[in-house]
């Protein structure tokens, strides 16, 4: 028996209506247990090099993590993965909620979707059973549509819903998928992928519980109420807890690093209507949480005086169609965040993408015909919130920004590149690097493009004397630096906090979950995931199979022709800031370039090229992978 | 002066406030002043004094000062 997990696949072919069931062994489990780790041996293996990202042949895979549904606060996660439409690339997205945790319940550790149903379609899965059912009716109904939908046709209002929306539905390349109506798998256009198989959504319902299928339920239990009760007396949760993400928006305009205006400035001056008081004030009805989540960081809101069935702004979106947008209109960026629930849009790709309009606009790359007389300037809050109906919906202009800022840039011509804020055609996220050049190499480095989710952040490393600091010591940072500095020692942080990351999210815990930017420290990582599995697993442990992650999601990316020149990041960043504490300071490229260089070698890659090294993937039981390296790349 | 602590800060005040009030006689060293209200300065990573960062170690602050301290963000 493999303890903690149900071992089990269910694979969906969509073209010929078969499913099955496979068993993992408790062996290949070990080496790949779950999420990123599970996807990337399933992706490298059963995906041809190549294939177009809306073919059927792509294969969808949404995959829990190992810890997924245990009984611990923030082991939540799943990921859904498979080539992205939006970079070409290796795509993934994480999510927490409680449909991952379900889908345990219900027997199974990930899905495998092939092939692409005649029909819309929509599946159910309920206790090992999975069936294949119609879905027209939910074909082009929002999400709230949709999910009550699906609950009447079942006759069980508890039933849990990960489903696209009509974003999805249009090939939108950055369109997402959602739980609940409120938990998000936002990046690298998932959602486009999933709707290119007709398929709608996955209803899923489960009793088994995750106690029943632990090594050591007992001591998991424990820790899990120990952890329930100190997350509420450490201060790294503390914010989380009382604002949630929302509250980053004021410390990071004080400190210059609020993306602004498509990332020309770093601070806004219309910060006091968006920040977290104004938020509170507003918007707020509720906090919520995500399954077995003490933290409890999602919000509950009203949209223009209406309670909103869907979950409230986190900080990405406020930043996106806020100040990146030049907007304070707190009620419009409110509302935007409904309308990418509804459609279910990744609200990063789709501000940042809007931002890179406005920018067009008032450097008169696009007019008023290509805007169908929409005055796309930054600040017009009406014009963004057009805009985002018609990406959805793939009408006017919309059409081309749901391409993505990189293709859109393309068809402008000009200098519309440059305002493209984007890598490997993902765009930035809501931190700037700018100020955090670990952020920068991480976004540069990322296999799905521009991710803000790769290491944590490069403030909590500064101060010798900090919590978060002195929290990452057992993983072998034990000498501070300053966010603003790229030197061997930064890249040692990087890659003990990549592969730490990367283990996160092939066990299935939240980022806001472990240290060092939380409260559970490493060692009751490793207690929880020894109890679950019984493996006797030690932290280099834990770091190797982060590192496995990494490296099937590089090779990934080698076969589709990715090179050392797409680890980079936009030609803005190098350059200065126009206000704010950083105003006139860039990045500066030659270090980044000499820092890149350090980095491939620590990772054992060769460090021009970034290729993985055949004895680096050997230790890490990846010899196979070595020769599925384009021949030309193999060292 | 009026005292601001940003971010997850305000766990270390008295019942969790946001903003204090301080009736200060003279000049004080705000270093000092943070210490006796048990605010970790390994946890102040910005001082805005009336607007304008400054410097932790450094800085006195008086009568109708006003002060927002911010730690460390880190992602998400
Ligand atoms: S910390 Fe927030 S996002 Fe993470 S699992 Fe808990 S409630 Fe969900």
């Amino acid at each position: 028996m493999t303890f903690g997990s149900t071992a089990k696949i269910l694979r969906v072919n969509l073209s010929t209506s078969v499913l099955e069931v496979e068993t993992l062994s408790e062996d290949f489990y070990r080496l790949y247990p779950g999420g990123k780790a599970l996807a990337g041996y399933i992706l490298l293996n059963e995906l041809p090099a190549h294939t177009e990202p809306f073919a059927p042949e792509n294969v969808l895979v949404i995959a829990n993590g190992l810890l997924t549904g245990a009984p611990v606060s923030t082991a939540t996660r799943y990921v859904v993965s498979a080539r992205s439409p939006l970079t070409g690339g290796y795509g993934e997205s994480e999510a927490g909620g409680f449909w991952g945790p379900e889908l345990k319940m219900a027997g199974f550790e990930a899905i495998i979707i092939k092939g692409r149903a005649p029909q819309p379609v929509y599946l159910w899965i309920q206790d090992g059973v999975a069936e294949i059912r119609p879905a027209e009716h939910l074909w082009g109904r929002t999400t709230a549509e949709a999910q009550q939908a699906i609950r009447a046709d079942l006759g069980d209002e508890k039933i849990r819903v990960l489903q696209i929306g009509i974003a999805g539905e249009n090939l939108v390349r950055y369109a997402g998928l959602t739980n609940d109506l409120r938990h998000f798998n936002g990046r690298t256009g998932m959602g486009a992928v999933m709707g290119s198989k007709n398929l709608r959504a996955i209803a899923v319902r489960g009793s088994q519980r995750y106690q029943s299928l632990a090594h050591d339920p007992e001591t998991l239990l424990t820790l899990g109420r120990k952890l329930s009760k100190s997350m509420r007396e450490h201060p790294a949760s503390w914010d989380l807890q009382v604002r949630g993400t929302p509250g980053l928006v004021e410390p990071l305009n004080a400190g210059g690093i609020l993306p602004t205006r498509n990332f020309r400035q770093g601070a806004f001056e219309g910060v006091d209507e968006v920040k977290w008081e104004a938020y509170e004030q507003q918007l707020l009805t509720a906090r919520r949480s995500c399954y077995a989540c003490a933290i409890r960081c999602k919000r509950e809101v009203n949209v223009n005086g209406q309670p909103s069935p869907y979950g409230g702004p986190e900080y990405e979106t406020l930043g996106a169609f806020g100040p990146n947008c030049g907007i304070s209109d707190l009620q419009a960026i409110a509302k935007a965040n409904e309308l990418c629930n509804a459609y279910v849009l990744d609200s990063i790709s789709a501000g940042v993408t809007i931002a890179f309009a406005m920018e067009c606009f008032e450097h008169g790359l696009i007019g008023l015909n290509d805007t169908g007389g929409i005055d796309l300037r930054f600040g017009n809050a009406e014009a963004m919130l057009t805009i985002l109906e018609q990406i959805a919906r793939r009408e006017g202009l919309g059409d081309l920004l749901a391409e993505g800022s990189k293709r859109a840039a393309e068809k402008i011509g000009g200098d519309a590149h440059f305002f493209a804020i984007q890598v490997k055609g993902q765009e930035l996220a809501m931190h700037e690097p700018r100020g955090k050049y670990n952020v920068g190499m991480g976004y540069a480095i990322s296999e799905i493009g521009a991710d803000h989710l790769v290491v944590a952040h490069d403030p909590a490393f500064a101060n010798p004397e900090a919590i978060q600091f002195k929290s990452a010591a057992p993983l072998g940072i034990t000498v501070a630096q300053p966010p603003r500095l790229l030197n061997a020692e930064k890249m040692k942080h990087f890659y003990i906090l990549e592969r730490w990351g990367s283990m996160e999210k092939t066990t299935g815990y939240c980022f806001f979950g472990p240290a060092p930017r939380s409260f559970i420290h490493p060692d009751d990582v490793l207690l929880s995931l020894n109890a679950a599995t019984g493996w006797n697993l030690t932290l280099d442990d834990l770091l190797q199979i982060g590192e496995r992650g990494t490296n099937l999601a590089r090779i990934f990316n080698l076969r589709e022709g990715f090179t050392r020149q797409d680890d980079t990041l936009p030609e803005r960043i190098f350059q200065g800031l126009e206000n704010g504490p950083l105003q006139g300071l860039g990045l500066p490229r030659e270090e980044f370039e000499q820092a890149l260089t350090l980095l491939y070698t620590l990772k054992g890659w060769d460090p021009q090229t970034g290729v993985p090294g055949r004895e680096r993937l050997e230790s890490l039981s990846l010899g196979w992978a070595a020769d599925m390296l384009p021949v030309q790349t193999r060292n | 002066m009026k005292l601001y602590a940003g971010g997850q800060l305000d766990f270390y005040l008295l019942q969790h406030r946001s903003w204090v009030e301080l009736e200060l006689k003279e000049p004080t060293r705000l270093s000092a002043l943070l210490v006796e209200l048990g605010i970790p300065l390994a946890e102040v990573h910005l001082v805005v004094l009336n607007g304008q960062l400054v410097d932790l170690q450094e800085v006195f602050v008086c009568g109708q000062d006003e002060v927002k301290l911010y730690p460390a963000v880190n992602g998400g």
